[in-house]
């Protein structure tokens, strides 16, 4: 659904075992019961205080060079997406309060919540160039995959963040936390599958607690 | 003696558990027994507090029962910490100051360290995040810190880390930095002159308590 201004409301539901496997557990359900119990307990509050929304644009590849899209195509996809304010001055007010456990656990949700966010609009914008006749490739974002975080002022100006009410700090980090960037290739035939697997298997971050594939060694 | 061994083993349970009304409620138990404010956290809290992180680097307690645990243990102390007078001191394992760069707002790991080293017997001034380097070196100065934490989650911040260590070195303080975040590697702690480096916030109490010892045997 568009919104007004190319702003998309996003139908963006967080994944509870995402949640708790960003929490660092290997599976749901070792998670402990008192643990577990204030997680039920906060899971419907902080879906209660997500909006998520997003706005994408398909870019030339001088526009993608310019704001530092590694290795674009002749066509890319720009995109950016948040879950807006509410939940994360949950978590500053738990924080605030030393409930620490809530605060753990409401941002492990709104990262879930931010990462479904992302892959809403992906659905989206793979429709939308599949509608074109391209294929979409696997997503990358600033700060991964050799693209510097510091370029995402670039990339950002390519879209109307004011509308969706995100901001960069100096640091070129935006505000609100959770919300993520990214570009993907659009090509006419997606090209080696090994591109499409994770974007894990490209970035350096070795013990991101995002990561879903081990890192190689040596 | 038998009762003494079943408060004191109920207490550490209390902890281990994070039941923060349990841990509450038995060190009041103790001191209402007559025992004094430091055999209760003597036998009872700092055990419980320790097998937690025991439990964690074997994998069996992951983040949120470390923290559950750390503020079951914070519940107690509240109880114990206005009798134990002169005592206090001594338990303390030094004065941190910890924040998160100026430009960078992640907050919740560099809370959760300030969490955990609290709970581990450290006095732990936490100056929130986006934190200029000359406020970090006005509170060192003014707590006569033992130790500086820096926390960057971003590339484009960590700089701020070398700024914090090339600051705290001229104006001559004797506290020792550490510096962590998801891209904070040893080697870039290295390469900064930063005296340690913690992953995760249990390896921040280990090095914490080392550079802290160091110090003193120095």
């Amino acid at each position: 659904m568009i919104t007004g201004d190319g702003i998309l409301a996003l139908d963006a539901s967080p994944d509870e075992a995402e949640a708790r496997r960003l929490l660092g557990y290997p599976s749901p359900e070792r998670i402990s019961p008192r643990a577990y119990q204030r997680f039920t307990e906060l899971w419907p509050r902080c879906l209660a205080l997500l909006s998520p929304r997003g706005s994408y644009r398909i870019v030339t590849r001088e526009e993608a060079r310019a704001a530092s899209v590694p290795e674009p195509a002749e066509l890319v996809a720009v995109a950016v997406c948040t879950i807006g304010p509410a939940l994360e001055e949950e978590i500053t007010r738990a924080s605030d309060s030393g409930q620490m456990l809530d605060a753990l656990l409401i941002d492990a949700i709104g990262s879930a919540a931010a990462e479904a966010a992302a892959d809403a609009l992906n659905l989206v914008l793979c429709a939308a160039a599949r509608q074109r006749g391209f294929e979409t490739e696997a997503r990358v974002s600033p700060g991964y995959g050799g693209w510097e975080t510091a370029r995402q002022r670039e990339l950002l100006a390519l879209l109307p963040i004011a509308n969706l009410g995100i901001s960069l700090t100096a640091g070129a980090m935006m505000v609100p936390k959770k919300s993520v960037s990214f570009a993907a290739n659009l090509e006419t035939r997606a090209r080696a599958a090994g591109h499409g697997v994770s974007k894990c298997v490209r970035c350096g971050l070795l013990k991101c607690r995002h990561r879903v594939v081990p890192a190689e060694c040596g | 003696m038998a009762d003494s061994d079943e408060l004191f083993s109920g207490l550490y349970q209390a902890v281990l558990s994070g039941d923060e009304d349990g841990a509450a409620r038995l060190a009041t138990r103790a001191l209402d027994s007559g025992h004094s404010a430091l055999e209760t956290i003597e036998r009872a809290l700092i055990p419980g507090i320790r097998e937690a992180g025991d439990l964690w680097e074997e994998g069996e307690y992951f983040l949120p029962e470390l923290v559950t645990a750390a503020q079951a243990m914070k519940a107690a102390m509240a109880v114990l910490q206005p009798v134990l007078g002169a005592e206090a001191k001594s338990l303390s394992l030094g004065r941190v100051v910890i924040a998160t760069v100026e430009g960078d707002i992640h907050d919740i790991g560099k809370s959760l360290v300030a969490t955990m080293l609290s709970a581990n017997g450290f006095e732990v001034i936490d100056e929130g995040a986006g934190v200029p380097v000359s406020r970090l070196i006005e509170r060192a100065r003014e707590v006569d810190a033992d130790l500086v934490c820096a926390s960057a989650l971003l590339t484009t911040t960590m700089p701020r880390q070398r700024e914090l260590v090339n600051a705290v070195r001229s104006a001559g303080l004797r506290a020792k930095v550490m510096v962590g975040g998801a891209p904070v590697t040893r080697g870039w702690a290295e390469q900064i002159g930063a005296d340690g480096h913690a992953d995760n916030a249990l390896s921040a109490v280990n090095v914490a308590r080392t550079l802290v010892g160091h110090r003193a045997a120095g």
